[in-house]
């Protein structure tokens, strides 16, 4: 098996006689929920509660697509981001794919069942555990079933989210923040 | 003409002159108790006294020249010009007879009357203007004028003719004047004012009116008709104002841009070469 290609023979191991589910080589049970359930928790929780949520979640997918990467140094893009999305389409948060925008990073979550406010700390959550970096991620645009977030320092996702709070339009803000990088 | 009439014209002529020379009263004026009478051995007027001279022998090789020259008392000197002449009535003359022509006949001065009679006859027949100055002599007038006295009313004259310095202005279209023989004999009117007349006064002539500034400047146009144009154009009554604009002529298919090499592309080998270029956002 090539590292940009993902393998997801036995990936998820359903035991039935013990009424469990496991994914491949994992000790830790899934549980299999409802999305309108996981969104009702979410909504009648706090913020914070959320952001944990996705953070927890994120941080699982990039945990299995970094045991998948043997050289994250080296490993090219498209391996990195095939392992990345194969794990999160195992969870079933959706079709996981990267544009680049200049030098700006843009993760975007097609078909999500999860709501808009979980995606952000979750597609964080995975790129750090998978490349060992800290990074801060800013949601751009939820439309015709398409998420886009945006990976940045935090100064930039800070300086994106005030361009956006104001009016202004995600395209925008990644071309005037490329400027200012610049 | 009769000798007579000659010279009763010439002292019609002397009288002129004098009373000119009287009206003018400038430093120079001819008295008219200076000029010798100017009358023959008939008693009528005469251009040179000949009589009151004393007799010379025409034989004398040096005295006939003087004798002949009386008439228009040049120094004998100055009358080398007219040696050969006067060789005609010197028969004792150096020259050889030899070298004469056989028509001309040699002239014996045995009598000084007929001498005078010769001069008078030769002025007589000179022109009028020259008083007493044998025609042949005008190469050498400079040196005649110092020493006859009718060439020095000449000379006088022509002083009196010139303007005075301070009023020598340049008077163009002025006639010139007349000879000095038109004005004894032909003409009695008046001499031309020789300076510009002062102008008028009264209204002074306005300028011309250029309004047109299209027309050719060598083209005269009628005073009347600008004037009249003028005072059409401030009567109309004034135009709104209109821009006249001018837009430039600007080719917008010139390529102005020019682009030299091209920008690196990012292509990052690795997702943690995007990660960094992101994080430096």
């Amino acid at each position: 098996m090539t590292a940009s290609a993902f393998d997801a023979t036995r990936a998820i191991r359903f035991d039935l006689t013990e009424g469990s589910v496991r994914a491949n080589g994992q000790d830790e049970p899934l549980v299999l929920v409802p999305s309108s359930a996981l969104s009702s928790l979410l909504a009648s929780g706090p913020a914070e509660a959320a952001e944990t949520f996705g953070r927890t979640l994120g941080g699982a997918i990039g945990r299995r697509a970094a045991a998948e990467i043997d050289d994250l140094a080296t490993t090219p893009i498209e391996t990195f981001v095939t392992q990345l999305a194969g794990h999160a389409a195992l969870l079933g948060v959706g079709s996981l794919s990267i544009e680049r925008w200049g030098r700006a990073l843009v993760i975007v979550l097609e078909r999500s069942p999860l709501a808009a406010l979980l995606l952000a700390p979750l597609v964080a959550a995975a790129i750090e555990t998978a490349s060992g970096r800290k990074v801060w991620s800013v949601l751009l645009s939820n439309e015709e079933g398409a998420a886009r977030i945006l990976v940045a320092s935090q100064g930039g996702v800070e300086r994106v989210r005030n361009w956006l709070t104001s009016g202004l339009g995600w395209r925008d803000a990644l071309a005037k923040l490329q400027g200012g990088a610049a | 003409v009769s000798r007579a009439q000659t010279l009763a014209r010439l002292q019609t002529l002397l009288t002129r002159v004098r009373a000119r020379a009287r009206h003018a009263g400038e430093p120079g004026e001819v008295e008219e108790d200076s000029v010798p009478p100017l009358r023959d051995s008939d008693g009528a007027p005469a251009a040179t006294p000949i009589s009151s001279l004393p007799p010379i022998d025409l034989q004398d090789d040096g005295i006939p020249i003087a004798t002949a020259d009386l008439v228009s008392s040049r120094p004998p000197d100055d009358a080398r010009a007219d040696e050969t002449r006067m060789r005609l009535a010197n028969p004792a003359s150096s020259v050889p007879p030899s070298d004469l022509r056989e028509e001309e006949t040699p002239i014996v001065a045995d009598d000084v009357a007929t001498v005078t009679e010769l001069s008078l006859a030769a002025q007589s027949s000179a022109p009028p203007s020259r008083i007493g100055v044998d025609p042949i002599f005008d190469e050498t007038r400079n040196d005649t004028l110092e020493t006859s006295p009718a060439d020095e009313l000449t000379a006088d004259e022509e002083a009196e003719d010139r303007a005075p310095a301070s009023s020598r202005r340049p008077v163009a279209g002025l006639p010139t004047e007349p000879p000095l023989d038109q004005l004894a004999f032909d003409s009695e009117e008046p001499l031309p004012a020789l300076h510009t007349p002062p102008p008028e006064s009264g209204k002074v002539p306005a300028a011309p009116d250029i309004t047109d500034y299209d027309r050719d400047l060598g083209d005269v146009e009628d005073q009347a008709e600008a004037s009249q144009r003028t005072e059409r154009a401030f009567d109309s009554a004034p135009e709104e104002l209109v821009p006249e604009t001018t837009h430039p002529t600007l080719d917008a298919t010139v390529p102005v841009a020019q682009f030299v090499g091209q920008a690196a592309p990012f292509a990052p080998a690795s997702f943690l070469a995007l990660l960094d270029a992101t994080l430096g956002l």
